[in-house]
């Protein structure tokens, strides 16, 4: 079998920073960005909801983003500068949620989008509960306690 | 817009389908070619809209054939299907019986009496 190397340069390809606060309907984080392509601020949202998805079933599913429905984009073709992030849960099934996600940056760039994400049980589609459950509940946990050091 | 003109407009967007093709009685899987990342699109857009809780396992009649498995022919069947989606009438519950060979039974009618029974338990 051949195997295919795919190097991101991203370490654990987390693209959040920290996680400032989450309560049953919202969640705020942020991440530093230099010189990235829009593409990864709109991962970095995708992260962020996807994330509090799973902190609202107590990480007991996995989530994944199902699509976006709109976003707009700052004219930037790339992002630099902290950036703030906020995700406001705007409706739910009991296995799909859509989200209005925001990116905010000092200079006023922003992306504001629509994004749907769904709930799959562990085990499903090759989702490992073993490796996938710890592993979110860790990372999540970790840019909770300490923002300043990345997960 | 009523409940049915609202779950029509919610069918219609996502399935991206003609209006006139939902009518009460259209057979969403079976008609309509719902796919199950449609149904997930289709709660929330219901919740969005309505403002009641969607449980998918219900409101798509997802339980049916397990709910059905080792029922006899007593009248049990028609009875498990009351006691397992409350939102469905003993008139119903006999048409999705003689019904069930013919695919997934479930109708936009279904739909509407989910929303509905929601929409009484909030006391909307």
């Amino acid at each position: 079998m051949d195997i295919i190397a795919i190097r991101s340069d991203l370490s654990g390809f987390v693209m959040l920073d920290g996680i400032l606060d989450a309560g049953p309907d919202f969640i705020e984080g942020f991440k530093r960005l230099d010189r990235a392509p829009l593409y990864l601020a709109i991962e970095a949202l995708a992260q962020l909801g996807a994330f509090h998805v799973r902190y609202l079933v107590d990480f007991q599913k996995h989530a994944f983003l199902l699509g976006i429905k709109s976003c707009s984009l700052p004219p930037q073709v790339e992002l630099s500068g902290n950036c703030k992030l906020f995700g406001k849960l705007e409706s739910r099934g009991s296995s799909a949620f859509s989200y209005r996600l925001t990116a905010n940056l000092e200079d006023g760039a922003a992306i504001n989008g629509e994004f749907m994400f769904a709930l799959a049980e562990y085990g499903e589609s090759g989702f490992n509960r073993d490796i996938l459950q710890s592993h979110y509940r860790k990372v999540f946990s970790c840019l909770k306690r300490d923002s300043k050091t990345s997960c | 817009m009523d409940i049915f003109g609202e779950i029509r407009e919610s069918l219609t967007e996502i399935l991206d389908i003609d209006a006139e093709q939902v009518t009460l009685e259209t057979y969403v899987i079976r008609e309509l070619d719902a796919e199950s990342i449609d149904l997930l699109e289709l709660s929330v857009a219901l919740n969005s809209r309505f403002k009641v809780e969607i449980n998918d396992d219900e409101i798509y009649l997802k339980s049916l054939r397990t709910c059905l498995n080792g029922a006899g022919a007593n009248g049990d069947a028609g009875n498990r299907i009351l006691r397992q989606f409350p939102f469905i009438n003993g008139e119903r519950a006999g048409e999705i019986l003689s019904d069930l060979e013919g695919g997934p039974v479930l109708k936009v009618k279904d739909l509407m009496s989910y929303v509905s029974w929601r929409a009484g338990k909030n006391g909307c």
